[in-house]
């Protein structure tokens, strides 16, 4: 072999190893669903400061990172369990398939390990904020992992509705940081993302419904066809607009996040009736998912402002 | 001012429960009618009265424990 050769295929070597290790890390961060995370702590910062506003409470940048990092580690861990359990599931998903585990591009102790030291920093970090945080983070990771993942979304069209509680935590987290215990603020927190949360995610369950009943899970449209889910999606919502009233009513919000809550809720409402008429279902659901997701997010951010 | 905010809330919760609740039926029986799919019943449609009836009781109890 020449010098130029073995020059060439060390080249080739070093540059393959630094793509596998580019695919390692990005495996490692794709496993925790960072979009999910994300989308999470948006609502957790809401809640913190929806609770700074309110309470005038004492509290420290370093406070708001560790309740930050802590909540996000905690959901990372949630994410990868569920890569585990759903992962024969994802294979028939051509949406999850391409996944790490599917693939068989990492061993499953090497990722259940990887979940585990994730929880232990996030509880961790939770706990230098308080303990109250420590647990509801701890009771947001087995609502997702046990609760959610493992038992009700194979086995019944009630996971969306139970496995609310797990996405109602976040913001709850973010309040008790800062005033260290379980009232109305609280309260109105989880039950605002808990009745946001069937409108949300049966609009993906309709688009998305071929898929799911290829993969073997029971949601609602799956089982019970897409009639039954638009009309699950009504009742929830209307439950979920007086809750938003209450934010108002029991000064955690101003007029403007009063007026924004009740059109946009109201106009939701609408596009959600409409949907029983002759429309595309497709369209229709895809539509209305991203908009509640523009609802929520236009919420959060006048509960942090105080508007 | 804040009592009185959570007894219209309330009010308007109830009122939207049970417009909420003649609305699926009446959607049922349209469906049935136009020859729709037909929506059977399950535990996710007593699940709904239940949260929902569960938050407005915890809420009402909170709100006017708060100020009373």
């Amino acid at each position: 072999m020449t010098s130029v050769q073995k020059e060439a295929d060390d080249l080739t070597e070093s540059v393959m190893a630094g793509q596998i290790n580019q695919s390692i890390w990005r495996d490692l961060i794709t496993l925790t669903k960072p979009r999910i995370i994300m989308s999470n702590l948006v609502t957790a910062w809401a809640g913190f400061f929806l609770a700074v506003k309110h309470d005038a409470a004492g509290w420290t940048w370093i406070e708001w990172l560790l309740m930050t990092l802590g909540s996000a580690l905690v959901m990372a861990s949630g994410c990868v369990f569920n890569n585990i359990l759903d992962r024969e599931m994802d294979q028939r998903m051509a949406r999850t398939q391409h996944r790490a585990l599917p693939m068989q591009r990492m061993s499953v102790t090497f990722v259940l390990t990887y979940g585990i030291l994730l929880g232990l920093a996030g509880v961790s970090s939770l706990y230098l904020v308080n303990s109250l945080s420590a647990i509801l983070g701890l009771t947001g990771w087995l609502s997702y992992v046990w609760l959610y993942t493992y038992w009700l979304k194979r086995t019944s069209t009630l996971s969306t509705v139970w496995g609310g509680i797990a996405g109602s935590i976040p913001p709850v987290i973010g309040y008790c940081a800062v005033t260290n215990s379980f009232d109305m603020g609280a309260l109105l927190l989880f039950s605002f993302l808990y009745l946001w949360q069937p409108p949300h995610f049966l609009a993906l369950a309709i688009r998305r419904r071929e898929e799911y009943r290829a993969a073997g899970f029971p949601l609602l449209p799956v089982v019970h066809g897409v009639e039954a889910t638009k009309i699950q999606m009504v009742r929830y919502l209307a439950a979920l607009i007086p809750v938003t009233l209450l934010f108002y009513g029991c000064n955690f919000a101003g007029p403007v996040f009063l007026v924004t809550s009740i059109v946009l809720g109201l106009y939701w409402m609408y596009g959600l009736v409409r949907g029983f008429g002759p429309i595309e279902e497709e369209k229709w659901a895809k539509r209305w998912f991203f908009y509640s997701i523009w609802y929520l997010t236009a919420l959060s951010v006048l509960l942090m402002l105080g508007w | 001012m804040q009592n009185t905010w959570f007894q219209l809330t309330l009010l308007i919760s109830v009122l939207l429960y049970v417009a909420a609740e003649f609305f699926s039926v009446w959607r049922v029986r349209k469906s049935k009618q136009i020859g729709n799919e037909v929506v059977r019943w399950d535990w996710a449609w007593f699940c709904y009265p239940g949260v929902t009836l569960g938050l407005l009781i915890v809420l009402a109890w909170y709100g006017w424990g708060m100020n009373p």
